[in-house]
């Protein structure tokens, strides 16, 4: 059993920026540090946190990408070089994201000076995921975001209403009657703390 | 270990390299392989411990602290006996062999200056205490996961019943909403006060034996190890689509 703090993460995203960075017609970046197709790299829940500074050590990378990008190929390979645990999902794969939620993406600022586009999925649409998988550790994570102000509950619960609507039953993760008992959970819990 | 007699038998627990030996009367009867905690265990422990310090160095209200006091149960091994002893136990970790001389130096030089100093004085030492427990728990590859380290107290039924019976049952409950929950099934080995592991359980008792949440205590006869030898997930889960 061992974690990983910031030291490691800022490993990984040099090791991503330097395999983009070879030599290849096809990579030519962006003023945003982008390479044709890629996309935009984010960090996810506890890696956010780690990011930020919330949080001294992870036990595993979670980082995302929009479906399809190249970005996971590399990042995948980085992380397997380098030794290090890594968990390759956005809120996306698991939820209907709530709308604006590209817009409430957050810069990582820890990441400018590496020129590569990586910034902090949008708090809101990944509190949401926490709460539909709701294991310890992801009520934990939610709190740290409703801590740090990066969520306010009210938006929270307008965003959710919005939502709901668009949620299945046909997989457990978003079954809506469960996804409330949970929502509840996190709010008497966000209450025990205050 | 320590030999213990009863009903006119010595009994023991040895340990070689992952099996827990259980040695009666000189023979070995059973062997127990020793396992490691589930990562999703330790990372619940680790966590519950991160904010349990949080809360210390806070100064805050801790209304229980259910990562460290799990329900401890234990059989007498008579005829008579049906039902289990059950007990809320503190239950902490050990470094591993190869880094026990440290932490212990560790955890024991911070006691010895909050020492230095009068038993109320907690809001003084308040960040050196908090400091030196954060350090062994900021290191998980640095712990033992496949044992558990507790202080024996009152030398009352859980104790008597593992002088006759070295095994134990370890069930925590986690909070609301998760109710993490995990049995974890142990042999036990009892160590005396010169153990480095004894010496390392006792120092970090003493980081926080003056915290209201913990019952002043001045004596622990001895320390158990507790090696893991099985583990069940209780945590509930929906059952039904």
């Amino acid at each position: 059993m061992r974690e990983y703090g910031v030291a490691e993460l800022d490993s990984l995203l040099t090791a991503v920026r330097d395999s983009l960075s070879s030599p290849s017609p096809a990579r030519e970046r962006g003023p945003g540090g982008e390479g044709p197709g890629e996309g935009t790299l984010y960090l996810v829940a506890s890696t956010s946190h780690l990011a930020e500074g919330w949080r001294e050590r992870v036990p595993r990378f979670e980082l995302g990408a929009d479906p399809g990008s190249p970005l996971e190929a590399v990042v995948r390979e980085s992380a397997r070089a380098l030794g290090f645990p890594l968990v390759w999902e956005t809120p996306a794969a698991v939820i209907p994201l709530p709308s604006g939620w590209e817009a409430r993406a957050r810069p990582a600022a820890r990441f400018a000076a590496l020129h590569l586009p990586v910034r902090h999925f949008d708090p809101y649409s990944v509190v949401l995921r926490l709460v539909a998988r709701g294991d310890e550790p992801d009520y934990q994570a939610a709190l740290a975001y409703l801590r740090h102000g990066w969520v306010e509950l009210v938006r929270l619960e307008t965003l959710l209403g919005e939502l709901l609507p668009r949620f299945t039953s046909a997989t457990l993760a978003q079954d809506p009657a469960e996804f409330r008992r949970k929502f509840r959970g996190l709010r008497q819990l966000r209450a025990s703390v205050a | 270990m320590t030999d213990v007699q009863a009903h006119g038998a010595t009994r023991r627990v040895e340990i070689a390299g992952d099996i827990a030996r259980y040695v009666e009367a000189g023979s070995a009867t059973r062997e127990f392989p020793i396992r490691e905690l589930p990562e999703q265990f330790i990372q619940w422990q680790l966590d519950y411990k991160r904010r349990i310090y949080d809360a210390i160095s806070k100064d805050e209200y801790i209304a229980f602290n259910a990562g460290h006091l799990p329900v401890v149960g234990t059989l007498s091994g008579e005829d008579q006996a049906v039902f289990p002893n059950l007990a809320n136990k503190g239950v902490g970790f050990t470094p591993k062999d190869e880094h026990i001389e440290h932490y212990v130096t560790l955890v024991e030089d911070a006691v010895e200056q909050i020492q230095a100093l009068p038993p109320h004085a907690v809001d003084q030492t308040r960040e050196l205490r908090v400091r030196a427990a954060r350090e062994f728990y900021a290191h998980p590859e640095h712990i033992d996961w496949r044992r558990l380290g507790l202080l024996e107290i009152f030398e009352g039924e859980t104790y008597r019943n593992l002088m006759r019976r070295p095994f134990a049952s370890v069930l925590w409950t986690g909070n609301s909403p998760v109710f993490v929950s995990y049995q974890v099934d142990c042999v036990v080995e009892i160590i005396a006060t010169d153990h480095p592991r004894y010496r390392f359980s006792w120092a970090m008792r003493r980081l926080f034996e003056y915290e209201p949440f913990h019952v002043v205590q001045t004596m622990f006869p001895y320390a158990y190890t507790f090696w893991v030898t099985g583990w069940h997930d209780k945590t509930p889960k929906r059952r039904y689509k």
